[in-house]
């Protein structure tokens, strides 16, 4: 009896092995009839009675044959949609491309300068804006070197003291 | 496929159904089992543990069943659970049945995990280790989990009224 209560202690804490609960079990169902401890007894027998519970449906036999090929049509419709939008993209693409180039070769024509020195004149002055900024970033680049360097000496001078 | 089904359809079945609670959703969770193995095809037999895939599996459909059906699962708790019972006098028979819906309304009022941890391990003798690869979680969670279920189960039973089934 101390032995079982020991055992009890064990199993309330979920400390016991599946052994050890095999054997409270067995205790209960072949000593303990009719003198129930807190109920255990009821319980252990409520367990013993729920393995006998069967399953009596009947299972599929054999591959479901209908559920497949749903997914089969699936997976082939989704397929299909798939390269019509991708057809839809390259078709609308394509016509936007189209009348794009159209479009712009169209002002090119309009925008053709005829007079070769017009022509001439108004090509010098794009190179002379172009010249001009060319300049400005070069000394503004020159200008952030300068900077840089200049961090560079106030850094090594605080190292060294 | 059919083999391993046939082996161990007691078990899932007795799993769904003390975690749903009725017989319906419990056959649902076997048609839909089947379907899962027959649909994994060569992949089922790649697994390491077929019954745990499969105890798992089980669980997480009797889990979305709950979520989505809370007011089935008492219904019919008494005719659902229909154990054949042995040579009794009628008026044992009836304190027996009568024991059994006690705890059976004991044991599936108690949270879905330790519901789990209680069937897997009184009724199917699982060992800790099993378990815990079933619920997907670690094996001292395992140990807790049935700790815990079992003092509340010694709490709820101490006050009932029950007489022995043996």
């Amino acid at each position: 009896m101390n032995d079982l209560n020991k055992l009890l202690e064990k199993y309330w804490n979920g400390e016991t092995s599946l052994e050890e609960e095999k054997i409270i079990k067995k205790h209960f169902k072949e000593e303990s009839a009719g003198k129930d401890i807190d109920n255990l007894g009821a319980l252990f027998a409520f367990f013993e009675k729920e393995k006998n519970i069967k399953y009596n449906g009947d299972l599929l036999k054999s591959k479901p044959v209908v559920k497949e090929s749903k997914v089969i049509k699936m997976a082939f419709i989704r397929k299909i949609a798939v390269a019509a939008s991708i057809l839809l993209v390259l078709s609308v693409g394509t016509y936007v491309g189209n009348s794009y180039l159209t479009k712009n070769n169209t002002s090119y024509a309009k925008n053709e300068i005829k007079d070769p020195e017009k022509a001439r004149k108004i090509a010098e002055d794009a190179l002379a804006i172009l010249a001009s900024n060319y300049v400005k970033g070069e000394e503004s680049m020159t200008k952030s070197i300068e900077s840089f360097e200049k961090i560079n000496i106030i850094n090594s001078l605080i190292k060294s003291n | 496929m059919e083999d391993f089904l046939l082996a161990y359809k007691d078990k899932f079945y007795r799993f769904a159904l003390r975690l749903t609670g009725n017989e319906y959703d419990a056959e649902d969770i076997m048609q839909e089992l089947a379907i899962k193995i027959w649909k994994k095809g060569e992949d089922f037999h790649k697994l390491d543990n077929k019954e745990a895939w499969c105890m798992s599996v089980t669980r997480n459909m009797a889990i979305d069943k709950l979520r989505h059906n809370k007011v089935r699962r008492h219904e019919n708790i008494e005719t659902v659970f229909n154990v054949s019972s042995d040579s009794k006098s009628p008026e044992k028979q009836l304190e027996s049945s009568d024991t059994m819906g006690k705890l059976r309304e004991i044991i599936n009022s108690l949270p879905e995990n330790y519901k789990t941890v209680i069937q897997l391990r009184e009724i199917e003798e699982m060992s800790y280790k099993e378990i815990a690869k079933i619920m997907n979680v670690e094996l001292d969670k395992v140990k807790i989990y049935i700790f815990r279920a079992r003092k509340m189960l010694q709490k709820m039973i101490l006050n009932a009224n029950l007489k022995t089934l043996y």
